[in-house]
C-alpha cells in the first residue's frame, strides 16, 4: 500500500516534496467528466507538478509550470482544489481536507522557490527547466556565475520549522473541529463514499504533519479562532424546517415509516406517547398532521373506555341490589323456618348471580375482541398502502430495467455485462421499510426522534464545518493573493530593471559605435587630421578593446573548470584575431540555439520529471527500462550530481548498508594513523606522486595544494586501506577526480567503490590486471566480429589495439575523449557497468574506422586514433552507434569470451 | 599520407624507468619540443613518432613510453619486443628511482638481448632537491658500460643530445651488424625466458 509521503525534510537544507495519489479531475468539452488517479510528485527542486500512472514511473504523463500558477479550492468540495496556470484550470481531487490543505502548502512554497531560482537565473524564459541548468557551458557568463553564488545559499529552511511547531501543536490540541458528514445529506454522502477511495492511504505520520497551516497565526501559535464555535448559525427552526422540506422532498418512504410507527406506538402506549409526543417538540412539530389524528381516536378511546366503565358500575349496583333482596328473601324464610325451601331459594339465587356475572364477562370479552379487530384492521390497511408503495417502486424499478435492457440492446458488444447488470440492479431494488419494521415495536418512536436529533446536530455540524472550511479558504486566498502579489511586484521590478540595463547596454553600444564611425572617418580623410578626432578618444577605444580580452579569460574554463582548447594566436593578425571571435559567438550562438531547441526542453523535462519521483532519499532506483533509455540519453549536467549520486548508492547500498555509516570517516582516520606511524607502501607514495598527475586540464586539480588534490588524496587512501588487494592502480586517480567534480568526498569514495567492485569485472585493478587484460582480448573478438574490416587492417600492421583500448577500459576514457562525451559515458557507465565500454569502444572505432583504414603504418594509426575525439562529433552520434548500429550485442558472449581468455592468462601464470 | 619510405632506418625506441620521474615529459620534448608540469600518468603504453637526421641519413624514431606503476609491467613487458635502444630513466631528486634502475637493466636483459641502453638522469635542473650525484650516477653507468646522461625536460637541457646518442648507437650497431637481426625471436620461448627472469628478480 503506498502511502502519501509528506513533508520529511529531505536533505538538511531543508526540501519540502510531497507525492501521493491525487484524482486529476477533467471536464470535457462535451460536458463529460473523467475522474482519473494518477501518482503525483512535487519537489522544490523543480519549478513543475509532474504525474506518472505508477508511483515508480519514469515517464510523467502530464505536469504543470507552477511558476504564476494560482491555487485555490471550495469548501464545500471536500478534497478538492485547483490549479490555475496558463490559461488552464487543473481539477485535482485527495482524500481528506487535510491532504489538500498541505498540498496546497507545499505548491505555494514551490512555486514561491520556483519563482526565486527562475528570477535570479536572469534568463529570459524564466519560467522554464533552463533555469535549473546554470551549469551548461554556455552559460557560464559572469553575471551568472555571480548570481549562482547569489542564490547558492538556499533560502531558510522554511519548511521544516512551520510543520514541527504544527506537529507540536497537533498533540496538544485535542483534535481539528470534528468533520462528521455522515447521513442525512445524501449529496455530501456520494462524495464522502468516492473520497474514502483513498482515505486508507492516511497514516497516522501524515495526520500529525498535515495540519492546517491556516489554524495558526503567524507567530505559529494556534489561533483562536479555529477552535472557537461559529458564533451565528441558522435558528433551529429554519434548520427544522429546511430538514423537514428536505425530508418531504426526498425521503418518501422513511417517512411513511416513522409516521405508521408512531401510530402503532400511540396505540400501544396511549397515554404514554401522548406525554413523550409532548415533550418532544421537535416531533410534534414535524408531524402535526398525524399527532391530530391520534388525538382524535385517543379521545375517541377513552370515552368508550368511560361508558364502559359506568355500565360496569351500573352492573355491580345490580348485584348489590339482587343480594340485598336474596339477604331479605333469606331473612324472611328463616323467619318462615321453611329451611329447606330457604336453602333452595338461595341455591337459585347465587345461581342466577353466578350466571350474571360470567355474562357481563363475556360481554366485555367480546369488546376487547372488537377493539383487537378494528386494531388488526388498521395494521391491513397500514400494510396494503406499503405493499402498494413497495409495488410503486418494484414497477418504477421494473422501468428502468426495461429502460436499461433496452439501451445495453442497442450495444450488442456489451449484452453480457447489461445482463449483469440487470442483475445488479434487481438485487439493489429497494425494499421500503415498512415491510421490515415490527409492528408492535416500542422503541420506534425513539428512534425515529433520535434520526430527528442526529440529523439537527449534523446539519449543525456540516454548516460549522462549512464555515470552518469558508474561514480557511479565506485564509489561503488571502495569502494567496499576498504571494501572488510579491510575485507580481519583484516582476515588474525586474522588467524595470532589464529595461533599465538595456538601455544602458544601448547608450553604451551607440557611443562605441559613434567613436568606431569617427576613427574610420579620420583615417578616411587623412587630410584633415586632428580636425574631426577628440584627443583621447582613441585611447579610450584601445581601452575599451583591452577590457574586453579580460572578460573572456575567466571563460578560459567552463563550468567543471576544464580549460577550454585555446587555439594559439601567435601572429598578431587582426583579421585572424575577428575570425577567432566569429567562431567563438557562433559557437556561443550555436550553443545556446541548441539549449533553446523543442528537444533540448522535451530531454530536460524529462529528467525533471524523472527526478522529482525519484529524489534519491525517497526511493531507490530500480531498473527499469524506461530509466535505461532515459540515462543513455546522457544526463543533463546540472542533474549529474543528483543522479550519479542515486546510481552509486544503487550498486553499493548493501555493502553500505553492511560497512555503516561511519565507514569512510573510519578509513580516513586509519590512512591517516598509518601516516602517522610512518608506514609509507608503494600504493601510497604512487597516489602521492599521481595526485598532481591527474585531471591537469581542469583547474581544481592542476594545483599541487588545492582542495580537490586534498579530497582526491583522502578517497584514494581511503580506498587503498578499503580494498587492499586492489589497492591503488593507476588510472583509479582520474575515476576519483571525476566523481569529485560532482559528488563529495564520501560519495567520491562509494563511487570508487561502485567502480572497481561493482561495475568492472573482478581483477580489472589488481596487481595484474588480469581482468582488463583478458578484456582486450575480448575486445580483440569482437571487432574482429563487429568491425571485420578494421581487425584485418589492424592485423596487416601489426598493430595491438590493446595499446590504446587498455587505457580506455581502465580510466572509461577519461582524458581519451574530450570530456562533453566522456561524463556522458560515466552516466551509463554508472548504471550499466563495465559492458558499455565494450559499446563505446566498438562505436569509438567505428567512427574512426574508414581513417584508420587510410593508414599506412603504425604510427599513423597511432596518430590517427589519438585525434579520435576529432572523428566524434558528440556523445549523441557515439550513443547512437554504441546502442544502435552495434547490435546485438550479447551481454553472455563476452562473459564466455571473458572467462575463456581469463583461464587462458591464469594457466600462463599471468594472474 | 606518408611516402612508401620516408626514412633511411626506422628503429624503435623504448623509454622504461620507475613512476613520476619524467619519462613521458622527455618524450614530449623530444618529439613535440613542449613541456607542463602537468602531464597526465601514462596508463599502459604510449609512443610518439620523430625522424631525426644522423650523418645525412635520415632515421626514422619510434618511441614508446611506458607506464612506471608496477602491476603495468606484465603489459610493458610485451613491447620489448623488436626493440633496438632502450632509454632507462630516473630521477636525480629521487634516490630510490636510481636504486631501481639495476632492476630495469635486468628488465631489459630478460626481455630482449642485441639493445642499446643509456642511462638517464632527470630533473637535473632541481638542485636543491637533488639526492643523487652525478659523479655516482656516471661511475655506476661506466661500470654497467652504458653511456649516462643527465637532462631537464622541463629546461630542455641535454635532451636533444641523449637521444641522438642512443639513436647514434643503434645505428653504429645495425651498420656495423647488418646481418644480424636486432629482432629476437618471436614466440613463446620469449615469454618463458620473461617469466623465468621475472621470477629471478622477485627472489633477488
Amino acid at each position: 500500500m503506498q502511502s502519501p509521503r509528506t513533508p520529511t525534510p529531505m536533505s538538511p537544507r531543508g526540501r519540502s516534496t510531497i507525492c501521493g495519489y491525487l484524482h486529476r479531475i477533467e471536464i470535457r468539452s462535451i460536458g463529460l467528466i473523467t475522474r482519473r488517479r494518477y501518482w503525483f510528485a512535487l519537489s522544490d527542486s523543480s519549478p513543475y507538478l509532474y504525474w506518472y500512472k505508477e508511483s515508480d514511473d519514469v515517464k510523467s504523463a502530464g505536469r504543470i509550470c507552477l511558476s504564476g500558477a494560482a491555487f485555490t479550492y471550495d469548501p464545500k468540495e471536500k478534497g478538492r482544489f485547483e490549479i490555475h496556470a496558463v490559461n488552464e484550470v487543473y481539477i485535482f481531487e485527495c482524500s481528506s481536507d487535510k491532504q489538500r490543505n498541505e498540498w496546497m502548502r507545499v505548491l505555494q512554497e514551490t512555486r514561491k522557490k520556483s519563482w526565486f531560482t527562475s528570477h535570479s537565473s536572469h534568463s529570459d524564459a524564466s519560467f522554464d527547466i533552463t533555469a535549473l541548468t546554470r551549469a551548461h557551458p554556455s552559460c557560464s557568463t559572469p553575471t551568472q556565475e555571480l548570481l549562482a553564488t547569489c542564490t547558492s545559499p538556499v533560502p531558510p529552511p522554511r519548511t521544516k520549522k512551520p510543520v514541527n511547531e504544527a506537529v507540536e501543536q497537533a498533540r496538544m490540541s485535542p483534535e481539528n473541529p470534528p468533520i462528521q458528514v455522515e447521513a442525512g445529506d445524501e449529496v455530501v454522502q456520494i462524495i464522502s463514499e468516492g473520497m474514502s477511495v483513498r482515505s486508507e492511504e492516511t497514516d497516522s505520520a501524515h495526520e500529525a504533519g498535515s495540519l492546517s497551516e491556516w489554524y495558526l497565526d503567524p507567530d505559529g501559535n494556534l489561533n483562536d479562532r479555529s477552535l472557537e464555535m461559529p458564533k451565528r448559525v441558522e435558528s433551529p427552526e429554519m434548520v427544522v424546517k429546511r430538514l423537514a422540506e428536505k425530508t418531504n422532498d426526498s425521503i418518501e418512504a422513511p417517512l411513511r415509516a416513522i409516521r405508521r410507527n408512531i401510530t402503532n406506538a400511540f396505540r400501544s402506549n396511549k397515554s404514554q406517547s401522548i406525554d413523550e409526543s409532548k415533550k418532544s417538540p421537535t416531533a410534534s412539530v414535524v408531524v402535526p398532521a398525524r399527532q391530530e389524528s391520534s388525538e382524535d381516536r385517543c379521545i375517541e378511546l377513552t370515552d368508550r373506555v368511560a361508558s364502559l366503565e359506568a355500565v360496569v358500575d351500573s352492573l355491580r349496583n345490580a348485584l348489590v341490589a339482587a343480594q340485598r333482596q336474596n339477604e331479605t328473601l333469606k331473612h324472611l324464610e328463616t323467619i318462615d323456618d321453611d329451611d329447606e325451601l330457604r336453602g333452595y331459594l338461595l341455591e337459585k339465587e347465587r345461581h342466577l348471580t353466578e350466571l350474571q356475572i360470567s355474562c357481563s364477562q363475556q360481554a366485555r370479552k367480546i369488546r376487547t375482541m372488537e377493539d383487537e379487530t378494528r386494531k388488526l384492521e388498521d395494521t391491513i390497511t397500514d400494510l396494503q398502502q406499503s405493499v402498494e408503495a413497495f409495488r410503486e417502486s418494484v414497477r418504477t424499478k421494473e422501468e428502468l430495467i426495461l429502460r436499461l435492457c433496452e439501451e445495453k440492446a442497442e450495444e450488442p458488444t456489451s449484452s453480457a455485462t447489461s445482463s449483469g447488470n440487470v442483475e445488479k440492479l434487481l438485487g439493489d431494488v429497494e425494499v421500503p421499510e415498512a415491510i421490515l419494521i415490527d409492528v408492535a415495536s416500542v422503541d420506534c418512536e425513539e428512534t425515529a426522534r433520535r434520526v430527528f436529533d442526529e440529523e439537527n446536530v449534523n446539519d449543525v455540524t456540516e454548516l460549522k464545518d462549512l464555515v470552518d472550511g469558508y474561514r480557511d479558504q479565506n485564509h489561503f486566498l488571502n495569502s494567496e493573493i499576498i504571494e501572488l502579489h510579491g510575485i507580481v511586484q519583484s516582476l515588474e521590478e525586474r522588467e524595470k530593471r532589464l529595461i533599465r540595463q538595456n538601455f544602458d547596454l544601448e547608450a553604451c553600444y551607440y557611443q562605441l559605435k559613434s567613436r568606431y564611425l569617427m576613427v574610420l572617418n579620420h583615417f578616411k580623410s587623412p587630410e584633415k587630421p586632428g580636425k574631426i578626432m577628440e584627443p583621447g578618444v582613441l585611447r579610450e577605444l584601445l581601452e575599451e578593446s583591452a577590457r574586453t580580452p579580460r572578460e573572456s579569460q575567466r571563460s578560459l574554463t567552463d563550468q567543471l573548470g576544464f580549460y577550454r582548447k585555446e587555439k594559439k594566436a601567435e601572429d598578431e593578425d587582426l583579421l585572424d584575431t575577428a575570425a577567432s571571435y566569429m567562431e567563438k559567438a557562433n559557437e556561443l550562438m550555436e550553443a545556446t540555439r541548441l539549449e533553446q531547441s523543442e528537444e533540448y526542453m522535451k530531454w530536460l523535462q524529462s529528467w525533471d520529471a524523472f527526478l522529482v519521483n525519484h529524489s534519491s532519499s525517497r526511493q531507490l532506483l530500480a531498473s527499469s527500462p524506461d530509466l535505461k533509455l532515459l540515462i543513455r540519453t546522457g544526463v543533463p549536467p546540472a542533474y549529474r550530481g543528483r543522479v550519479w549520486k542515486s546510481l552509486v548508492s544503487f550498486s553499493v547500498k548493501e555493502k553500505q548498508s553492511e560497512l555503516g555509516n561511519g565507514y569512510y570517516a573510519c578509513m580516513l582516520r586509519k590512512a591517516s594513523s598509518r601516516k602517522n606511524d610512518g608506514v609509507y607502501d608503494a600504493a601510497i607514495k604512487q597516489i602521492d606522486l599521481d595526485l598532481a598527475r591527474t585531471l591537469p586540464t581542469n583547474k581544481h586539480f592542476d594545483e599541487p595544494d588545492s582542495a580537490n588534490i586534498e579530497r582526491l588524496r583522502n578517497v584514494l587512501y581511503s580506498f587503498r586501506y578499503h580494498n587492499s588487494h586492489v589497492g591503488y592502480c593507476q588510472g583509479l586517480n582520474r575515476l576519483a577526480a571525476i566523481a569529485l567534480l560532482y559528488l563529495d568526498e564520501q560519495d567520491s569514495f562509494w563511487f570508487l567503490v561502485a567502480c572497481v567492485e561493482h561495475l568492472q569485472p573482478e581483477g580489472y585493478y589488481t596487481s595484474s590486471l588480469v581482468g582488463a587484460v583478458a578484456d582486450q582480448k575480448v575486445l580483440r573478438d569482437l571487432v574482429a566480429e563487429k568491425l571485420p574490416k578494421l581487425a584485418a587492417h589492424l592485423r596487416s600492421l601489426e598493430v595491438d589495439l590493446s595499446l590504446f583500448a587498455l587505457c580506455w577500459f581502465l580510466t572509461c576514457f577519461v582524458d581519451v575523449l574530450p570530456h562533453s562525451i566522456y561524463l556522458n559515458i560515466f552516466d551509463v557507465f554508472l548504471y550499466e557497468g563495465n559492458k558499455v565500454l565494450f559499446r563505446f569502444a566498438l562505436a569509438l572505432l567505428k567512427l574512426c574506422e574508414p581513417h584508420v583504414l587510410q593508414c599506412k603504418t603504425i604510427g599513423t594509426v597511432h596518430a590517427c586514433l589519438s585525434r579520435s575525439s576529432e572523428y566524434i562529433p558528440d556523445f549523441k552520434s557515439l550513443s547512437q552507434v554504441a546502442f544502435n548500429e552495434l547490435n546485438p550485442f550479447p551481454q553472455k558472449s563476452i562473459e564466455s569470451k571473458r572467462s575463456m581468455y581469463l583461464a587462458q592468462l591464469k594457466d600462463q601464470g599471468h594472474g | 599520407m606518408a611516402g612508401p619510405r620516408d626514412y633511411d632506418h626506422l628503429f624503435k625506441l623504448l623509454i622504461i624507468g620507475d613512476s613520476g620521474v619524467g619519462k613521458s615529459s622527455l618524450l614530449l620534448r623530444f618529439a613535440d619540443n613542449v613541456f607542463s608540469d602537468n602531464y597526465i600518468t601514462t596508463i599502459g603504453v604510449d609512443f610518439k613518432i620523430r625522424t631525426m637526421d644522423i650523418d645525412g641519413q635520415r632515421v626514422k624514431l619510434q618511441i614508446w613510453d611506458t607506464a612506471g606503476q608496477e602491476r603495468f609491467r606484465t603489459i610493458t613487458s610485451t613491447y620489448y619486443r623488436g626493440t633496438h635502444g632502450v632509454v632507462v630513466v630516473f630521477d636525480v631528486t629521487n634516490g630510490e628511482s636510481f636504486g631501481n634502475v639495476k632492476r630495469w637493466l635486468h628488465e631489459i636483459e630478460a626481455n630482449c638481448d642485441n639493445v642499446q641502453k643509456v642511462l638517464v638522469g632527470n630533473k637535473c635542473e632541481d638542485e636543491s632537491r637533488r639526492v643523487v650525484l652525478e659523479s655516482d650516477a656516471k661511475q655506476f653507468a661506466d661500470s654497467m658500460n652504458i653511456k649516462f646522461f643527465e637532462t631537464s625536460a622541463k629546461e630542455d637541457r641535454n635532451v636533444e643530445a641523449m637521444f641522438s646518442c642512443i639513436t647514434r648507437l643503434v645505428l653504429t650497431a645495425k651498420l656495423s651488424n647488418p646481418t644480424a637481426t636486432s629482432t629476437p625471436a618471436r614466440g613463446v620461448s620469449l615469454k618463458d625466458g620473461a617469466q623465468r627472469e621475472k621470477k629471478k628478480c622477485k627472489c633477488g
